[in-house]
């Protein structure tokens, strides 16, 4: 009996020494339990992920509801009472416009389970701050994502771009946002397509040709793909392209 | 202990200890056995049920441990390197892995048994044919009979040419054909020179094969029977058993 | 050799297993269904399929690995398949390191299947390859051995197949709350603080290869030294493990 006590406790050190050790090699670049706030409706998805080691997927599935909230259709109930349509310009009234109260939240979780999902954040901080009209949010929610990845530069152009919208210089907000938007997937088409509503707006018809074929051509979304497609075919009527 | 003990119990007592709730159970298994196997003898192990016959074989083999004394092959302890590899083994109602067929099963067996190569190829041929399972060599066990298996166990226990082989059983659920067939492959071994040692029910074959029978009652060895008793007995080993074990 | 013989007929043994075979399709099946899901994340949907793939695969192997881990020995002493194995010239810890490494090896070719499964559609969808992708499955792997070994040290102690599985289950699950511990560790004081953190280390830090998280983060830098740390604590624990398991293997009565 000794001597099995003897074995566990000398195995017991050795395991713990080896955890002290490995405590140092950890890259954790999450938050702490403590910072994740999610209501009672999404704790056992976030549980799930967490005690599953799948930060990740949580935060990806989180994202996939957070689309899905966003592409449903709001009740005027909803409307009324979740919140407030701001008073903003709406460069392309035909997308994304309504209340989603919950979408600045909702957003909020997804940075706090995976801080480096860069695309979700622009593209909740794209729709609060250009469709929505709550710039505050949007910045609060750039802010946020900042702090844990301070290096990411787009975040930076972003909170410039909504400074430029707050003061209607809408020449340098399309210049601002001409430097976030390329081809990359991080950009999500929703800028892209705000982007290209700009510049039809400021009559830089060759510049919005451009970015829509871009969105039609590399675009994963098949929505902002045929709304893309619907743009250009007026752009050509309007303006018709120069062979190249 | 004699020069010549192929197997030697020197005063073996074996106790199952159980805990349970804080409190101890000893079971005896087997009581200050002493008995020597002459290398080539086949002894014969008969006794009820419980009464240490299958302790005893794996005590030899090392599956157990005594709670005294001690057990030698060859002189050597079971536990000792290289013991073993003259050791063969037939466990009652030998279980094999489903999926392998009986060459891949040998071929395995062989090489833990520190066959190799060409002579592994040549043993796992020679050994199939002996227990008339070469028409089978590659059916998956899983679809074998009990009597092809309990063939198969016989093989793969004298695959490495072992010295002393130990079975359990050996004829146990057989048919009277396969139990012949079984019977006299062990006496070949014993022409050969291989000491047997088997513990088994069946009064009328250890009759027929061994050279002495060991009777345990109750983990003693209650009485040790030469051959030349039993035959000249009018009940034969039968009757001697029972007497045995009713005293 | 001797090793080396019973880690082959165990892998053998494996691979003829219908369950192994069903736990390779099963993830195959699984793999393609998570096409579903990515189409939901829209331009998102290369992130999903490779996070969800990844985890599907370690999350299936690990739990083939239990149960055949758990399951194996206990069936062996069960059935008496053991006996034709110890009653011949091979040690206890030969047979338990045999069996130990077979297991593995069949663990690591149904992670590369499903690997090459997983792949095949993450470059049909336009995924340029990461080199990092065959390290992230190598982490998970070593992952799946030290719960393996974890595993079978439960399993010869609790003798039984159902106690042994939820534990290691617990254990793993535990393992991924190290930082968690940690701040629990921080807002506690006294005798309670203490054990938490003696908890905390002596079980498995999930997290130290759970590169499929980090690999992909901005921050994240790749070091050889680290991968070489993380390799060793999974050896060093893993023998601490297989150790103990010795022992109570041969303290066994078969």
């Amino acid at each position: 009996m000794t001597a099995w006590i003897g074995n566990f406790a000398a195995a017991a050190l050795f395991l713990g020494l080896l955890g002290m050790g490995s405590e140092r090699l950890v890259f954790w670049p999450f938050p702490s339990l403590d910072k994740i706030e999610v209501p009672a409706s999404e704790a056992a998805l976030s549980l799930v992920s967490l005690s599953l080691g799948t930060r990740r997927i949580g935060a990806d599935l989180l994202f996939i509801r957070m689309l899905q909230y966003y592409g449903t259709p709001e009740f005027l109930e909803e409307k009324e009472e979740g919140g407030r349509a701001g008073e903003h310009e709406h460069h392309d009234a035909d997308f994304g416009g309504g209340v989603y109260a919950e979408l600045y939240p909702r957003a909020q979780r997804i940075l706090s389970m995976d801080p480096s999902f860069r695309y979700a954040v622009l593209y909740a901080a794209t729709a609060l701050a250009f469709n929505l009209g709550r710039p505050e949010e949007a910045t609060a929610l750039l802010r946020s994502a900042l702090d844990k990845d301070p290096r990411y530069w787009r975040y930076h152009y972003h909170l410039a771009a909504i400074a430029y919208q707050e003061s209607r210089e809408f020449g340098k907000l399309a210049g601002i946002l001409a430097k976030i938007v390329d081809e990359e997937r991080e950009t999500p088409s929703m800028l892209k397509n705000m982007l290209a509503a700009l510049y039809v707006k400021l009559g830089r018809l060759e510049e919005a040709r451009r970015v829509y074929e871009m969105i039609r051509d590399s675009s994963q979304d098949p929505d902002y793909v045929r709304l893309a497609e619907k743009k250009l075919l007026l752009l050509e009527q309007a303006v018709p392209s120069q062979p190249r | 202990m004699a020069m010549d003990a192929a197997l030697s119990y020197l005063n073996v007592t074996k106790v199952y200890s159980r805990s349970h709730l804080g409190r101890r159970y000893d079971t005896l298994g087997l009581s200050e056995l002493t008995l020597e196997v002459r290398a080539g003898e086949i002894l014969g192990l008969l006794g009820l049920n419980g009464s240490g016959k299958t302790t005893s074989i794996k005590l030899a083999l090392g599956l157990l441990t005594p709670s005294l004394g001690e057990v030698r092959i060859f002189g050597k302890r079971p536990q000792e390197d290289g013991t073993l590899k003259d050791v063969g083994f037939l466990p009652e109602l030998p279980y094999f892995y489903p999926n392998l067929s009986p060459a891949e099963a040998l071929r395995f067996y062989g090489r833990l048994s520190g066959l190799r190569g060409g002579d592994l190829e040549k043993q796992i041929g020679v050994v199939l044919e002996r227990v008339g399972l070469e028409p089978q060599r590659k059916k998956k066990l899983g679809e074998f009979s009990k009597g092809m298996l309990q063939k198969l166990g016989l093989a793969q226990a004298v695959l490495h040419r072992p010295k002393i082989l130990f079975l359990d059983e050996p004829v146990s659920g057989l048919d009277p054909v396969a139990i012949r067939d079984i019977r006299e492959l062990l006496s070949q071994l014993s022409r050969e020179g291989c000491t047997l040692f088997l513990s088994s029910h069946s009064i009328s074959e250890v009759e027929r094969l061994c050279h002495r029978v060991a009777i345990l009652v109750r983990g003693r060895l209650a009485r040790l029977v030469e051959s030349a008793e039993w035959e000249k007995a009018p009940g034969r080993l039968e009757q001697i058993f029972i007497e045995t074990v009713a005293k | 050799m001797i090793i080396w013989t019973i880690a082959k007929n165990s892998w053998v043994d494996q691979l003829r297993n219908r369950f192994y075979y069903l736990i390779i399709l099963f993830g195959g099946v699984l793999l393609y269904v998570s096409l579903l899901v990515g189409v939901l994340a829209v331009e998102q949907e290369l992130r999903v399929l490779l996070d969800l793939g990844l985890a599907l695969i370690e999350l299936l192997t690990l739990i083939a690995a239990i149960f055949v881990t758990t399951t194996s020995i206990l069936r062996e002493m069960e059935r008496k398949t053991i006996y034709l194995i110890l009653t011949r010239p091979v040690s206890r810890l030969q047979y338990l390191l045999g069996r130990f490494f077979g297991l593995l090896i069949s663990v690591a070719c149904a992670m590369a299947l499903m690997g090459l499964v997983h792949l095949s559609v993450l470059l049909a969808k336009g995924w340029k390859f990461d080199l990092f992708y065959p390290l992230v499955l190598f982490y998970s792997l070593l992952k799946v051995w030290l719960i393996c070994s974890l595993s079978m040290l439960l399993a010869l102690y609790a003798s039984s197949t159902l106690t042994a599985m939820s534990i290691t289950l617990i254990l793993w699950l535990l393992g991924h709350f190290g930082h968690e511990i940690a701040f629990l560790v921080k807002k506690s004081a006294g005798i309670k603080a203490a054990l938490l953190q003696t908890v905390s280390y002596i079980m498995p830090n999930m997290t130290l290869f759970n590169l499929r998280e980090v690999w992909q983060h901005p921050d994240f830098v790749f070091s050889w030294s680290v991968f070489g740390a993380s390799v060793a604590y999974a050896l060093l624990y893993s023998s601490a493990c297989l150790f103990l398991s010795q022992r109570l293997f041969n303290s066994k009565e078969l």
